[in-house]
């Protein structure tokens, strides 16, 4: 894990609510799993005394150093700053934290389900999976100017499946109602990755119980240190107790945990 | 306060930053404060023990407790409100399997307990007697989320003289009295915890507080109320320092919105021996480090040698009452 000052290379706002900016770093990159995931210092925002956890959607590697890509929904104070900011800007970034997905068996199957800014650690994983694993790629949102990077999505190696609420692109409806068809389709026995709002997750679960198939999910939970140490980040687990997002996830095995 | 002489340039200058509280000796006055920093594994890639003075444990007591429901956590203007009710594996899973893994590296540990009830504190004092790594307990009263945080000693004196007389007892090691911001008899509970016997006075905790989340028109937190640390409370926390420092002859400790090295000295000027960093860590775990930095450049621009050169010299009752006790 390592902290590290680096500078904005790119930001660019594909709509009102999303944005994509490009962080360089010297050192920070290496090693980056799908899954795991940054604070990121909101720079010239000292008022705002967290950092902002988010998961990158890309790791490059570049001449010297990293490029790392963040696709981000504009929310409240500090992803609205962060959306104003230009390229040369300084910011801080920590990372890599938490545990990312963890891969299917060698030659197993992987379904993939991205729902809004869920899109990022899914499509880090679907770039790495590609290459040993048979991968099919779900993603959702609510309409066509809500589903991003699609050339490259379209890119992967991979089965795509594309959809909205509205129809505008792709099947329409919800993600999960497409998927549960195609999984009892396909059948085979393969392993869901899921990254998105918390009722898709929930639709996601409930196909993965009814068709006993291993889910992995990432969760997120307001945090503090993203170290683990101020226990601000907490999610119920099935034995009663708590898990922190920030060290013992994001990504959990759904079955050990109440969604 | 031994007179030095003083070197011409201030550049070659090498301030001496050993703190000596007394009861502990610690390498440089800073210490970071309860609940942030865990039980000090968690950081150890980015703040190495060894270049601090000490650390405080999280808030632990004598049966463990899964904390509060979420969200814990809520950002304020400069600020923080927190409620993650003392999470905490219990003091048994603490000492046989957290104390023995730590590698302090000359860092002091205090460890922060906290209780419900006077038997509980007792028990727990009666048994980090035993254990050798353990520097000193800071004994909390003061914790705003929970019943078990000890509040209901903080905000009374006799309460809280009849708690820390009995603690005091249970235990060799010193101990430390964490102070609640949320009384106006900060003053007077101090007072009691010096007469108690307590080595030192630690303030402060947080704030009481609360936020609305607009969106579902709720309270942020889903405890409702929260303790409010950062930026945002270093001015408050600072006057509780120096009117403490001013009324009491044990070592007091500043915690409170401290994130850089000018923070730390502002605290010290008013009275403080020793210092706190807490939330500043969230923002960047590089802060107690720089905070270490800080306090040596400004020795070095002032050319103090040493951090009682400076300690309460913007206190004129702190002053008074050293002058009195070295006399
Ligand atoms: C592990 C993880 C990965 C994430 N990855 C991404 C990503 O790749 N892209 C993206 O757009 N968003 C991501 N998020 C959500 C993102 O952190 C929040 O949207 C963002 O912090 C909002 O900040 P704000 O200042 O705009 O909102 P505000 O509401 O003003 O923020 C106030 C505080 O609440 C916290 N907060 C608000 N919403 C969330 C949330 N949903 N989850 C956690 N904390 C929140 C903020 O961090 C901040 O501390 C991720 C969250 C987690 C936990
Ligand atoms: C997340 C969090 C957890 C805390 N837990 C404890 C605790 O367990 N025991 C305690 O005495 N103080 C606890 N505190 C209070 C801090 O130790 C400190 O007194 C307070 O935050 C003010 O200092 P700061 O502004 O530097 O954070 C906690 C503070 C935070 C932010
Ligand atoms: S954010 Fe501090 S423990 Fe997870």
């Amino acid at each position: 894990m390592i902290i590290e000052d680096a500078k904005i290379v790119s930001n660019e706002l594909f709509s009102p609510e999303y944005g994509l900016i490009g962080i360089a770093t010297e050192k920070l990159g290496k090693d980056f799993k799908a899954g795991q995931f940054l604070q990121m210092e909101i720079p010239g925002r000292p008022d705002l005394v967290l950092r902002r956890p988010m998961s990158p959607l890309r790791i490059k590697k570049r001449k010297s150093g990293w490029l790392i890509e963040v696709l981000y929904k504009l929310c409240g104070a500090g992803t609205r700053h962060l959306a104003g900011l230009a390229p040369a800007q300084d910011i801080s970034v920590l990372g890599p934290l938490g545990r990312g997905f963890r891969a299917p068996v060698k030659g197993g199957e992987a379904v993939l389900v991205a729902g809004g800014t869920g899109l990022g650690p899914i499509f880090m994983l679907a770039e790495k999976l590609c290459s040993k694993h048979k991968v099919s790629f779900y993603y959702g949102a609510k309409c066509a100017a809500e589903i991003h990077i699609r050339s490259e999505i379209e890119k992967l190696p991979a089965k795509i499946v594309l959809c909205t609420d509205d129809g505008s692109l792709g099947g329409k409806g919800v993600v999960t109602d497409i998927l549960s068809k195609q999984l009892i389709k396909n059948g085979g026995n393969p392993c869901i990755y899921a990254c998105g709002p918390v009722p898709m997750l929930k639709a996601v679960q409930k196909l993965a119980v009814a068709q006993g198939l291993k889910l992995q999910v990432s969760l997120e939970e307001r945090m503090g240190c993203g170290m683990g140490a101020c226990l601000s980040c907490a999610v119920k687990s099935a034995d009663g107790g708590y898990r922190m997002v920030c060290k013992d996830g994001p990504v959990f095995n759904a079955d050990e945990m109440v969604l | 306060m031994a007179k030095r002489k003083v070197t011409t340039s201030n550049r070659k200058l090498r301030p001496d930053l050993n703190c000596d509280l007394g009861f502990m000796q610690l390498r440089n006055p800073l210490l970071i404060a309860s609940g942030t920093f865990g039980y000090g594994n968690e950081y150890a890639e980015l703040v190495p023990l060894n270049k601090l003075g000490g650390f405080v444990s999280k808030g632990t007591t004598l049966k463990p407790r899964v904390g509060n429901p979420t969200p814990r956590i809520w950002e304020t203007a400069s600020g923080v409100l927190n409620a993650i009710g003392l999470q905490n594996p219990g003091l048994d899973v603490f000492m046989r399997h957290v104390l023995p893994g730590l590698k302090l590296k000359g860092c002091k540990l205090v460890v922060n307990v906290a209780g419900e009830t006077e038997e509980e504190y007792v028990e727990m004092a009666r048994r980090l007697n035993f254990a050798r790594e353990v520097a000193a307990l800071e004994v909390n009263i003061s914790c705003p989320n929970v019943a078990a945080g000890g509040i209901s000693f903080g905000l009374k004196p006799k309460a809280a003289g009849e708690l820390l007389t009995k603690v005091v007892k249970a235990t060799r090691k010193p101990v430390i009295a964490k102070l609640t911001p949320n009384t106006s008899s900060y003053v007077k509970v101090a007072l009691a915890a010096q007469s108690a016997g307590c080595a030192a006075v630690s303030l402060t905790n947080t704030f009481l507080g609360m936020a609305i989340n607009l969106a579902t028109e709720r309270p942020a937190l889903a405890n409702v109320r929260g303790g409010l640390s950062g930026p945002a409370i270093k001015p408050l926390a600072l006057h509780q320092v120096y009117e403490v420092a001013a009324a009491v002859d044990i070592p007091v400790i500043g915690i409170g919105g401290i994130s850089t090295g000018q923070d730390a000295v502002e605290f010290m000027l008013a009275g403080a021996a020793a210092i706190q960093v807490g939330t500043a860590l969230m923002s960047d775990p590089r802060s107690p480090l720089r905070v270490i930095d800080g306090i040596k450049d400004y020795m070095k621009e002032r050319g103090y040698h040493q951090l009682t050169d400076f300690i309460g010299k913007a206190n004129p009752g702190y002053l008074r009452r050293r002058i009195k006790l070295e006399n």
